[in-house]
């Protein structure tokens, strides 16, 4: 099939390809970045594992043509941490036990990121929006919606 | 100094950093060299003799480089016990359900592989098919397995007392049937496997799996290949909940295409074929019958129970029972009769779960309110008066060495403020109770145990070595915290190589509660063996008694005198340099009946020890729309010791999540053998917004057996939280609503029947 | 799931846009948020040669109070940019819930208008993957001559589950189509056929501009219900929207309009019989109108819970709407 040329800007760096308009984001990611922190848990919308944020916008990389977010800046989770440093929501995460399996992490963490972005001190039930379109069969979503409470202390307070 | 504790402290998880990056891999991550993409044919009928699979033209398709059918394999069957050997993995004479493998093939894409699939022809007979219990046990139905009369797989017979001589003391009497939808296990992460063979004759294979041991084991039965050419590497796992315990047809298809192609292969299962074609939740009719006597003591039982199997028997045997053993570790039964009837049908494949037995489970807790109502008892002291304690004997003959049950009631009923609010809550609005207890670990014969072997490095790191696996409970971390804890080490010191059969100990696996108990023993002992080493160094170094010695914070010094210390480095290389290198080797098996069988002999030791739970739940019924809201959970679980606080909590939560809302959403629907809802939108996994808020307590009743007195991690909750959500709806509507899960149409038909009773 | 192939396509304005639809016509779909569409594809129930991305046509977001008064709404407006809109959350209060009714933030966040009002009828037979229909005979949406949901249907049953048209409808919105060489705009009840196979009467060349609601009427009330059974991501079992005008008082509703989805194959703007005319509120009134509800609810069994209890649903959520609407 036809290809087309792209340019797409993930994690701040720039990656020049050629893809087919019937890959996803999400196919690209991870064929073709190898970026295999964006996961693949429904491939229909319904789950969230495989949300990024795109424009600072959670999306769900699963229903997005790859060739339609060329010049947009894409994040990932790989995109979060500063070298070794966990961005302050992945330490939340990992200090409030908010991960089991894992495999919905990615999507949670970028989904919250988003949310604290927008909203310094979300009130319980805005966490629990923010997150209700993210599928998680582990945790029961109580330790998670901690983690995200905490992470935006963390956020408030500037870092030691 | 005093010996610093790291056990009973809620330390981050040793998985969870990489996780949290994004940076863990998962089967579908792993990228090898000229790696092809497998995809299976699956069968369009529910029953079906296959005629002839014509797969010429897919081979000969560009890009194709394996094709394989049931006429690669071996034609050896699959099954866990040797009278349930009944599963061919890629059918050859007929297929049995809608989804099952027909065909595979490996091509250097998805698309070329996707067109190959399209090209192999099958030529079918459909045959008759059953779907419910009802229609398999129909006289003249047609058979699944030739060799099953009457559909009948395993039919489990438990006889205690004498219970018709007790149902006639009886003051009170009830009988009812209970009706439970299958679930889905909905592990976030699709089935999928990795497999590659080398023409020396060995397989690497990863997959998510629950037990690599038994996976190693069951592959070389099929494979006809030595258990040490078989190896089942570690990769992260996106959950199991009771699943991935045993091998999966897609294990067996996978290494075919890899040994055929002579090429690694990749099968990666679309989020429908993880539902239909990987094993899912039994639907359950329970009959159970109740006896007691005037002050509230239950004196006889009796209980028929039906599970729709599907196809095969995958763990039958064991499936049939554990809902009745749970139920008898709780409670004091004198007198009862089971009899579990396990019946195949043509739908997929079934298997264990995390919350299995839901019809059976909370239609006995509704028998206890029903009878405490009955006799103006608060259903609190019905259960206290009942509830098994420490010392006694389970009904089949399994010694109680620890029990938290009594405890874990009262806790929860006092911070769920029972007293003020059962049976006074305003219409519509509700509070129940619901208890259970869980073996540490199923009986499975020579492989109940687990042994550990750990290595302290001259840096004074150390390593383990264990065959632990784990689903996402938290169990890797448990193993560091361990050996951590006893060598005086920090967490992050702690290096542990898990579940790879040909690297890692033996290990009964993480699908039946024995990680803690019977793996956390084990480690617990590999750890006690090296610091025995190191202080035997250490005394000789120092020229000092042993026992004055102790391990902190990577110095060995003298208890009695803190000041006098030397490194754990010093200590280590003193040993290597005597040849005595620190190596510690930990064994444990717990103490358990041998001799008994699930079917043929289901009396004796159980487990090595039981843990305990009870679950409060608190809700609202619109009685408009039949909308059940959960308002709060309350759940205390008696796990011997947390070992890590915060992860038992998280097992507690997700628990609530998997065994609590879902009363009120999780069923899967059917048309015959087709399944309806397969995917993640039409099959109702709670959000974050269907959660009641969760209160969580630990109840420790230090087990005498356990790794520094820790049992289990949870289970308890994840099927008494059922059973709690029925007896809150009774309290709210005055209905016993029988059949789950409490969709609205249900609950509203429900409601409306008792509407017309009144009148 | 892998998509088809297709040839793409990504205008920067509307006139190039219809040029490209009058040059493909037939064969071409337009491309909003993708959350219907992709997935439609995915499972192979479309496979269209041509798709026209929307995503960098920029003169069909946003939102415009225009000079006589009325909003437009554009097509690429997404579901969030409506909820975060001042003028929608302050005027357009009951547009503002059946936006946040919608699936999920995250989801709301790439769904459009124009794609929300132009979804396609589900059902639970036809919306699965092409493995899973291979086990049943060719209904009438996928081009056969069954339905696999009723049993005997003559025709189509899939159900409309859209949550903004019903509440946009209740607005008396309109809607604006155009194609090359002309524009039109219909009130956007008549956009739909209310037939399951073919639900959006439009011409294959025609683009969804966007949406023109009436000035907000002081007076006016606005509600929507809807029953799921998760309380997010979930598609309505029954949804109702209702917009009153009232007296000044109060006492009386001069006009109004109540529209129901999920309970046809399109949504059902209900036939009151003129109660709604200048009548006295009351709660015979609220009842009489949850009757008509009931009676104009025709759910089949092609969505997860009983049709028997949907259809009563749509009685106890329109009493809910009058009443909640009323009390606001
Ligand atoms: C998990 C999940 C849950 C959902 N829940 C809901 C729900 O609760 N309520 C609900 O209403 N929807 C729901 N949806 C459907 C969908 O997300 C929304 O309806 C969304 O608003 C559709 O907009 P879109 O831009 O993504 O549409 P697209 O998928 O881009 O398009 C949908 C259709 O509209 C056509 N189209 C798009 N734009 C135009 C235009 N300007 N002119 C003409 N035709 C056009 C497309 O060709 C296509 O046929 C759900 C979807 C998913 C995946
Ligand atoms: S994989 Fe994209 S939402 Fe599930
Ligand atoms: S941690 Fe397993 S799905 Fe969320």
């Amino acid at each position: 099939m036809n290809r087309i040329p792209i340019t797409l800007l993930v994690n701040g760096e720039p990656y020049s390809l050629a893809v087919p308009p019937n890959k996803t984001l999400l196919e690209v990611l991870r064929d073709d970045l190898e970026l295999m922190g964006t996961r693949e848990g429904c491939g229909v919308g319904a789950c969230g594992a495989c949300t990024v944020l795109i424009d600072g916008v959670p999306a769900r990389s699963c229903l997005t043509l790859a060739v339609d977010v060329q010049g947009l800046s894409i994040t990932t989770i790989e995109g979060l941490a500063e070298g070794d440093e966990l961005h302050p929501v992945q330490e939340a995460f990992v200090e409030r036990h908010a991960i089991q399996c894992g495999y919905c992490s990615s999507g949670m963490i970028l989904t919250a990121k988003a949310l604290l972005d927008k909203k310094k001190r979300p009130t319980k039930d805005e966490i629990k929006r923010a997150i209700s379109g993210n599928i998680c069969r582990c945790t029961g979503y109580a330790k998670i919606e901690d983690a995200i409470a905490t992470a935006a202390k963390k956020l408030a307070t500037p870092s030691k | 100094m005093t010996e610093a504790s790291l056990i009973g402290k809620s330390m981050v998880r040793s998985d969870t950093v990489a996780k949290a990056a994004g940076q863990a891999l998962y089967t579908a991550d792993l990228k090898l060299p000229r790696m092809l993409v497998g995809k299976v044919l699956r069968s369009p009928h529910p029953h079906a003799r296959i005629l002839n699979i014509d797969t010429s033209r897919a081979e000969r398709l560009r890009g194709v480089k394996a094709v394989i059918t049931g006429r690669d394999g071996h034609g050896v069957k699959w099954g866990v016990f040797p009278y349930t050997q009944d599963h061919d993995m890629v059918p050859t004479d007929k297929v049995r359900y809608i989804g099952e493998e027909v065909a595979a093939v490996a091509a250097v894409d998805e698309e070329t592989a996707l067109e190959a699939l399209s090209l192999i022809d099958v030529e079918y007979e459909p045959l008759p098919a059953v779907f419910t219990i009802e229609e398999a046990l129909k006289e003249g139905a047609p058979l699944v397995h030739d060799q099953y009369k009457n559909n009948i797989n395993v039919h489990v017979h438990i006889e205690v007392g004498d219970t018709q001589k007790a149902f006639k003391e009886a003051d009170i009497v009830l009988e009812d049937t209970f009706e439970a939808a299958g679930e889905m296990y909905g592990m976030l992460e699709p089935y999928a496997v990795v497999a590659h063979y080398t023409p020396d004759g060995y397989l690497d294979i990863w997959m998510p799996n629950a037990g690599p041991h038994v996976r190693a084991k069951a592959l070389s039965n099929l494979l006809k290949m030595p258990l040490n050419k078989i190896r089942v590497h570690h990769i992260n796992s996106g959950g199991a909940f009771g699943g991935r315990s045993e091998i999966s047809p897609g294990d067996f298809v996978t290494s075919l295409l890899a040994i055929k192609s002579g090429r690694p292969v990749k099968l990666v299962y679309t989020r429908e074929e993880t539902s239909i074609a990987t094993r899912q939740v039994h639907d359950i009719v329970a009959r159970i019958k109740t006896g007691a006597r005037k002050d509230g003591t239950i004196i006889a039982k009796e209980f028929k129970v039906y599970y729709n199997g599907g196809a095969y028997s995958s763990t039958g045997p064991i499936a049939t029972s554990i809902p009745f053993y749970v139920y008898e570790e709780t409670y004091r039964l004198p007198n009862l009769v089971y009899d579990g009837y396990r019946i195949l049908t043509n739908r997929p494949i079934r298997g264990m779960y995390r919350c299995h037995g839901r019809a059976f489970l909370a239609g006995n807790a509704m028998h206890m309110d029903k009878i405490a109502e009955e006799l103006g008892m608060d259903p609190m002291d019905i259960r206290l008066k009942n509830g098994i304690r420490a010392g006694e004997t389970t009904a089949t003959g399994s010694k109680i060495i620890s029990c938290g049950l009594q405890d874990a009631i009262k806790a929860a009923a006092r911070k769920s403020g029972w007293k003020k609010k059962r049976g006074k809550l305003p219409p519509y609005r509700g509070i129940g109770m619901g208890c259970l207890a869980i073996m540490c670990g199923f009986p499975m014969g020579f492989r109940s145990g687990s042994s550990a072997y750990i290595r302290v490095n001259e840096d004074g790191d150390a390593t383990i070595v264990s065959g632990v696996v784990d689903n996402g409970q938290g169990n890797e971390s448990m193993m560091v915290q361990i050996a951590a804890h006893i060598l005086g080490i920090p967490m992050d010191s702690v290096n542990l190589v898990c579940s790879d059969t040909e690297v890692t100990t033996h290990d009964p696996g993480a699908y039946s509660q024995a990680a803690a108990f019977v793996t956390g023993n084990a480690v617990r002992l590999a750890a006690e063996d090296a610091r025995d080493k190191i202080l035997t160094a250490a005394a000789q170094y120092m020229k000092v008694d042993k026992t004055r010695l102790a391990l902190k914070d990577k110095m060995v010094y003298l208890k009695d005198d803190p000041e006098k210390a030397i490194k754990l480095t010093r200590a280590v290389r003193y040993a290597m340099s005597k040849g005595q290198h620190i190596q510690g080797y930990g064994t444990y098996i717990p103490k358990i009946s041998f001799d008994r069988e699930w079917v043929k002999n289901p009396y004796g030791q159980m487990a090595g020890t039981f843990s305990y739970g009870t679950s409060i739940a608190e809700l609202e019924v619109d009685p408009e729309t039949g909308i059940v809201r959960l308002l709060r959970m309350v759940v205390a679980h008696d796990c011997g010791n947390p070992i890590n606080p915060m992860a038992v909590e998280g097992q507690l939560e997700g628990s609530v999540a998997m065994g609590g809302t879902a009363t009120i959403l999780e069923e899967h629907v059917w048309d015959g053998g087709l399944q309806l809802n397969s995917d993640f939108l039409e099959y109702k996994m709670p959000l974050s917004v269907d959660m009641p808020d969760i209160d969580t307590i630990l109840v420790r009743s230090m087990d005498p057996e356990g790794p520094f007195g820790a049992k289990e991690g949870g289970l308890t909750i994840s099927m008494s939280a059922y059973k709690a959500i029925a007896n809150a709806f009774y309290d709210a509507t005055g209905v016993w609503l029988k059949e789950f899960p409490y969709t609205p149409d249900r609950v509203l038909k429900a409601l409306q029947a008792k509407e017309k009773g009144r009148r | 799931m892998k998509l088809p192939e297709f040839e793409y396509f990504n205008p920067r304005d509307v006139p190039s846009t219809l040029e490209l639809l009058a040059l493909h016509g037939e064969q071409a779909v337009l491309l909003g948020g993708g959350t219907d569409l992709l997935v439609r594809m995915k499972q192979g129930l479309l496979k269209p040669g041509v798709v026209i991305s929307l995503r960098g046509v920029e003169d069909l977001r946003g939102i415009r109070k225009q000079k006589d008064g009325t909003l437009m709404i554009g097509a690429l407006t997404r579901i969030t940019d409506l909820l975060e809109s001042s003028v929608i959350r302050r005027k357009y209060p009951g547009l503002a819930q059946a936006a946040g009714a919608v699936s999920a933030p995250p989801l709301q966040n790439m769904g459009t208008v124009g794609g929300n009002l132009t979804q396609e009828t589900r059902c639970l037979y036809y919306n699965q993957s092409a493995m899973w229909r291979r086990s049943k005979p060719t209904c009438f949406k996928a081009g056969g001559a069954t339905c696999n949901a009723v049993k005997g249907g003559s025709h189509c049953f899939a159900t409309y589950q859209g949550d903004l048209a019903p509440m946009l409808i209740a607005l008396s919105a309109r809607v604006v189509l155009s194609k090359k060489g002309g524009s039109r705009a219909i009130p956007l009840e008549d956009l739909y056929t209310g037939k399951g196979k073919i639900p959006v009467r439009k011409d294959p060349d025609e683009l969804l501009e966007g949406i023109i609601l009436p000035p907000p009427d002081k007076n006016t009330v606005c509600r929507y219900e809807k029953l799921r059974l998760r309380q997010a991501l979930d598609y309505p079992l029954v949804g109702v929207a209702v917009c009153l005008t009232l007296s000044e008082d109060k006492t009386r509703c001069v006009s109004g309009r109540l529209v129901l989805t999920a309970v046809g194959s399109g949504p059902v703007l209900v036939d009151d019989d003129g109660l709604m005319q200048d009548a006295e509120v009351s709660d015979d009134w609220i009842q009489s109108l949850a009757e008509a509800a009931y009676k104009a609810a025709k759910p089949v069994p092609n969505v997860l819970t009983p049709p028997a209890y949907r259809k009563r649903m749509a009685r106890v959520l329109t009493r809910r709407a009058l009443n909640r609407a009323l009390k606001d």
